[in-house]
């Protein structure tokens, strides 16, 4: 039985754990307007040993020194959100640039490569409920699938002789588990999946979760889905007000298709014609990306990875302005890395602004060898800020 | 970020972030005194401590958070807090005790006493003036002075407001006018004490300073 199949080397700005779960999402007014994530411990993933997030708030940036684990700790909410989904895998290591090559892609989740032992994602919600991914990895015991000889015109196929396991379960719910054994086709393009075990045979998955990577372009059909949804949704006025904070002339944003194929193009005061979005600048195309990230993930979580890629620093702060605008809005849980410290200066001033102080920095620092995370409040950044410290390690 | 100013003339000194660069850190309350114990450090020629201005009394628990967040608190093996008495020696190293508790560092019952705990910098504790006295930094300095003969001025000076029915300074803050006036008696006035220090207009080698400089030495 084969789960799902995915053509290699094709890297997607914009990915959503949602693409896989769509027929069993839950209907939107059943999500609750709590936090999905109250605290995240990763056990055994990538660079990370041990680290606990804690506490979570709507928006959560995470800075850091190089190579401390900030996208990875992205990577480990993306597959939790996911829950059985083992697929998601492969998805991160291909935006990293990591081949099919299966038996390395799999090793690579693991701490220090040890695949002996599992990797443990735990989550708490506001209402202290565990959601635990256990990831574990071995032999498979009997492949279905061999290594065949090519054949002229026939794929070549290629069992990678593991087993990998996601096992997730729920305290006072659900739980479920997917045991399969991935396999290549072709020349290594494509990877498939044999299910070994899959229950329940149906379930929903509990949250939408969007991840934002740092390099590549943004998938069109998918950000033309998402525009299309917030007018649906009666919310297109958003997007436009956002993205007019980096370009003021801009007057109207619509899905166009002059050539056959739809795309989303704006219209600029003083031009004779529409402008496609994608020849507008980085960053107008980066936040446009979130905020409709953002529209999608109501009730859910939006990753980003270097969230001021491409945003000038005089705009930061109308940025998240916004960004904290439509998250209180659609109720979006935000995780976001940074390596600006303007950035996270802008973050803090426009929470300050607000009712409610709905955000949190979080530190990730490489300590003899081994990763922490340091969490500031409002008071502790606030006064690190103004004495001045160094927050960003 | 919020933008330090130069005391002497009001000029953006510091307009990038605090790193923690030494492994001893001396935590005072303002620029002034981070003027100060750099004047003093540097004619002990102790090298190895970095003075932090924490903020001012209120702000000292919250910064005191924030510093232990820092990414090299890791690396400090000492920690030496200096502040003033004002009116209550014995709130003051409370308070000090109480902020130090909410952050899990080792509280010193008493002052001038290390306190030492494993995982932990060790922690000494100094209450200006010293000696459990009530005051502040400003009363060992006009102490430094008491001979000079700029002080006669300075006495004579409030006494003229008096006689002019001038009411001048609280009394809460005579000790800090009597500064004031002291340093604008210099060849280069400041109204800083610790820029005063730092062009030596306080003798810092006087005996008053004893006890700071002994604080000092055990941070």
């Amino acid at each position: 039985m084969k789960i799902k199949g995915k053509k290699n080397g094709k890297s997607r700005a914009a990915e959503s754990v949602r693409e896989d779960v769509a027929p069993y999402m839950m209907p939107l007014q059943k999500i609750d307007t709590l936090l999905p994530y109250t605290s995240f411990r990763i056990q055994r993933f990538r660079c990370l040993k041990e680290i606990t997030l804690e506490p979570l708030e709507q928006v959560n940036l995470i800075t850091g020194k190089n190579d401390v684990g900030k996208t990875t700790l992205l990577e480990a909410l993306f597959l939790h959100i996911g829950e059985i989904n083992p697929e998601l895998a492969l998805r991160i290591g291909n935006w990293r640039g990591l081949s099919l090559e299966m038996f390395s892609s799999w090793r690579s989740l693991f701490w220090q490569f040890e695949d002996d032992k599992p990797i443990v994602l735990v989550a708490t919600t506001i209402k202290d409920i565990k959601r635990t991914l256990t990831i574990t990895v071995k032999a498979a015991e009997a492949t279905v699938i061999e290594e065949l000889s090519p054949k002229e015109g026939a794929d070549f196929i290629r069992s990678s002789g593991i087993e990998i396991s996601f096992d997730y379960a729920a305290e006072k719910g659900k739980s479920a588990k997917v045991v399969a054994v991935p396999y290549q086709v072709g020349q290594g393009d494509l990877l498939r999946f044999e299910l070994r075990m899959k229950t329940p045979a149906r379930r929903p998955a509990s949250l939408r979760g969007i991840f934002l990577h740092s390099r590549g372009i943004p998938n069109a059909v998918e950000e033309n889905r998402r525009f299309s949804q917030l007018i649906m949704k009666k919310r297109d006025h958003l997007l436009l007000e956002a993205l007019q904070v980096i370009e003021p002339r801009l007057e109207k944003i619509e899905i166009l298709s002059p050539q056959g194929k739809p795309m989303m193009w704006g219209n600029l005061k003083g031009n004779h014609e529409p402008v496609p979005l994608a020849l507008f600048g980085d960053g107008t195309r980066r936040l446009a990306s979130l905020i409709l990230a953002i529209g999608e993930a109501q009730g859910g979580v939006v990753l980003v990875d270097e969230i001021e890629n491409g945003v000038h620093h005089s705009v930061l702060k109308d940025m998240w302005r916004v960004v904290a605008e439509t998250a209180s809005l659609f109720n979006a849980q935000i995780f976001a890395t940074t390596h600006s410290h303007e950035c996270l200066v802008a973050a803090h001033e426009v929470y300050m602004e607000r009712e409610y102080y709905r955000f949190r920095l979080h530190r990730l620092d490489r300590n003899n060898g081994e990763i922490r995370a340091v969490t500031y409040d409002k008071n502790s950044l606030e006064a690190a800020l103004s004495m001045p410290l160094e927050v960003r390690g | 970020m919020k933008k330090i100013e130069c005391l002497s003339c009001g000029t953006e000194i510091r307009n990038v972030p605090i790193k923690l660069q030494k492994k001893k850190l001396l935590l005072v309350e303002g620029r002034d005194e981070e003027e100060f114990f750099n004047g003093l450090l540097k004619l002990m020629e102790i090298n190895e401590i970095q003075v932090i201005p924490v903020g001012g009394k209120y702000k000292f628990s919250n910064n005191i958070k924030a510093l232990i967040n820092d990414a090299d608190f890791y690396d400090i093996v000492s920690l030496g807090i200096a502040r003033d008495a004002d009116d209550d020696p014995k709130a003051a190293l409370q308070s000090i005790g109480d902020a130090l508790k909410q952050v899990n560092l080792p509280a010193p019952q008493k002052v001038m006493s290390k306190v030492k705990r494993n995982g932990s910098p060790d922690v000494i504790v100094m209450i200006l003036p010293g000696a459990n006295k009530r005051g502040a930094l400003e009363d060992l300095c006009l102490a430094s002075v008491n001979n000079h003969s700029a002080s006669i001025c300075v006495e004579r000076y409030l006494t003229c407001l008096k006689e002019q029915n001038i009411a001048g300074p609280k009394q809460k803050w005579l000790n800090k006018a009597r500064v004031r006036v002291f340093l604008s008696a210099q060849e280069e006035p400041t109204l800083s004490l610790g820029i005063a220090a730092q062009r030596g207009y306080w003798p810092l080698d006087h005996s008053v300073f004893d006890e700071v400089k002994m604080f000092l030495k055990s941070v």
